[in-house]
C-alpha cells in the first residue's frame, strides 16, 4: 500500500498548478495586470495635482490589491471541481488541508508576489517616491496574507455555484473591511514618517495571523459541501 | 502482479445515504472479501455515485454501518492509502500531457520517485495508450482520456477500487481492458465496487439500486 506525505503532495499540486498557470496564456498575469490598470486609471481620475494623489495613494493602492486578489481567486477551485480532481484529492488521506495550503501558495506566487514586487513602481504614478514605495510594499507583505486567506475562503464557499464569483465578492466584504481599515491607516502612518512598526501595522499583522488560523477549517468544510 | 500484502474487506449493514438532505439509497447490505467485486447498477439518479462517495469517505452514511477490515483492525473510514477512486469525470488537466497528468497522480499516491517513470510506462501500456504519453490531453478524444484516467488505477496500486462509470465514452476494446484490469485486481486479492451498465463478466456480485 502506498500513501504520500503531506509535503510532497503540496509540492505536487503546486508544481501542477504553476505549469497550468504558465500554459494558460498568461493566467498568472491577470492580477498584476488588473492592479496596473486600476492604479493607472485612478491616477488619471484623481487629476494632475500630486498632493491630491499622494493623499489618495494608500486607499487606492489597497483597493487595487484587494480587488485584484479577489478577482484572481474567483475560479481557484472551479476547474478541479469540474474535472473531478477535487473529488479524488478529497478521498486521499492527506486530503483537503494540504490542498488548501497548496492553493494558498499558488495564489501567493502567481498573483500576489508579482504585485508586491511591482507596487513601488506603480506607487510613483500615485505621487510617492520610490523609497516610500519600498516601505509601502513591506506593509503590503504584512496585510496581504489576510486578503489571500479571505479570498481563498470565499472562493471555496462559492465553488460550484452559478455566478459564484460575484457571490464570493459579496461574502468577502465584511471580512475585508477591517483589513482595509488598518492597512490604509498603517500605510498613512508610514507615509507620515512613523515607520513600519506602528500600532496599526501590528494590528494588521494580527488580523493576518488570525485569518491564517480561522479560515483553513472553514475553507475545507466549504469544499466538502461543494462535493456533495 | 503479486498479491496485496494487506488485503482489505468491507462489510455494509443496512447502509443508506442522502443527497442534499434527501434520502436516495436505503438498506444496502453486503460483505466484500478480498478478491470480490460488486457491480452497482440502476437507473439514473438511483444513487450509484452517492453510494460510491460514501464508500470513499466523502459523505457520511445516513444510516447503517460500514466496517472496513484490515487484518484484525476494524474502522469506519477507509484505511490510509488503501483507496483508489475513479470518478465519472476524468480528473485530468487538458493543458498537461498524459505523462504529466499521471506524474502528478503518482506523486499524490506516494509512488517512489525512482519507480515513477517505469510505472507510468507500464500503466499506459496496460490501458493501451502508450503512444499518447507525450500528447497534451486536450488533443485526445473522450475515450482516450478515459483510458489515461484508468491508468491511474495501475499507478495507485491499491487494494480497494471504487469506480463510477469507468466504461463511459470508451469503445468495446476498452471495456475488455477494464474487465481484464478488474479481473487481475481481484486475483491479487483486491476488492472493487463498480457502477456501470456494461457487462464486465460473470465474477461480479450484482447490486441493483432504485428498487
Amino acid at each position: 500500500m502506498t500513501s504520500s506525505d503531506p509535503l510532497s503532495v503540496l509540492f505536487a499540486i503546486l508544481r501542477r498548478d504553476l505549469i497550468l498557470a504558465f500554459r494558460s496564456g498568461g493566467g498568472w498575469f491577470y492580477a498584476l495586470f488588473f492592479f496596473a490598470v486600476f492604479t493607472a486609471l485612478a491616477a488619471i481620475a484623481f487629476g494632475p495635482s500630486l498632493n491630491a494623489l499622494a493623499i489618495a495613494a494608500p486607499a487606492t493602492l489597497w483597493l487595487a490589491v484587494a480587488l485584484a486578489i479577489q478577482f484572481s481567486a474567483s475560479d481557484l477551485f472551479e476547474n478541479d471541481l469540474r474535472d473531478g480532481s477535487l473529488r479524488v484529492i478529497a478521498s486521499e488521506q492527506t486530503g483537503l488541508m494540504t490542498y488548501w495550503g497548496a492553493k494558498v501558495c499558488v495564489m501567493s506566487l502567481t498573483s500576489v508576489f508579482p504585485m508586491v514586487i511591482a507596487s513601488p513602481f506603480f506607487l510613483t504614478m500615485l505621487g510617492l517616491s520610490f523609497t516610500q514605495g519600498l516601505g509601502v510594499s513591506l506593509i503590503l507583505l504584512i496585510g496581504v496574507p489576510s486578503l489571500i486567506f479571505i479570498a481563498v475562503l470565499t472562493s471555496a464557499l462559492a465553488t460550484g455555484l452559478r455566478a459564484g464569483g460575484l457571490l464570493a465578492m459579496v461574502i468577502a466584504v465584511p471580512f475585508s473591511a477591517p483589513v482595509l481599515v488598518f492597512a490604509v491607516s498603517a500605510t498613512k502612518a508610514l507615509l507620515a514618517g512613523f515607520g513600519i512598526i506602528t500600532p496599526e501595522s501590528l494590528i494588521l499583522g494580527a488580523i493576518s495571523l488570525f485569518m491564517a488560523v480561522l479560515t483553513p477549517a472553514f475553507t475545507v468544510a466549504a469544499l466538502r459541501v461543494s462535493l456533495e | 502482479m503479486e498479491p496485496f500484502a494487506h488485503p482489505i474487506s468491507l462489510e455494509a449493514t443496512d447502509v443508506g445515504c442522502d443527497r442534499v438532505g434527501e434520502p436516495v439509497v436505503r438498506g444496502v447490505s453486503f460483505k466484500l472479501r478480498p478478491g470480490n467485486a460488486i457491480q452497482l447498477f440502476g437507473p439514473n439518479g438511483s444513487g450509484k455515485s452517492s453510494l460510491l462517495s460514501m464508500f470513499a469517505g466523502l459523505i457520511e452514511p445516513a444510516e447503517g454501518d460500514l466496517a472496513w477490515q484490515h487484518e484484525n483492525e476494524k474502522s469506519l473510514k477507509p484505511l490510509d492509502g488503501s483507496l483508489f477512486f475513479l470518478g465519472h469525470e476524468t480528473s485530468l488537466k487538458l493543458a498537461l500531457t498524459a505523462e504529466e497528468n499521471l506524474k502528478f497522480w503518482a506523486d499524490m499516491y506516494g509512488v517512489r520517485k525512482s519507480l515513477c517513470e517505469a510505472k507510468i510506462r507500464t500503466a499506459l501500456a496496460v490501458v493501451g495508450a502508450a503512444e499518447f504519453s507525450g500528447v497534451r490531453t486536450m488533443r485526445l478524444s473522450a475515450g482516450q482520456r478515459r483510458r489515461i484516467d484508468l491508468a491511474r488505477a495501475v499507478i495507485a496500486d491499491r487494494p480497494v477500487w471504487l469506480m463510477d462509470e469507468p466504461a463511459a465514452a470508451i469503445d468495446t476494446d476498452g471495456v475488455t481492458v477494464i474487465s481484464q484490469m478488474i479481473g487481475g485486481h481481484m486475483k491479487r486479492g483486491g476488492i472493487a465496487i463498480v457502477a456501470t451498465h456494461d457487462d464486465l463478466g460473470p465474477n461480479f456480485h450484482r447490486l441493483e439500486l432504485g428498487r
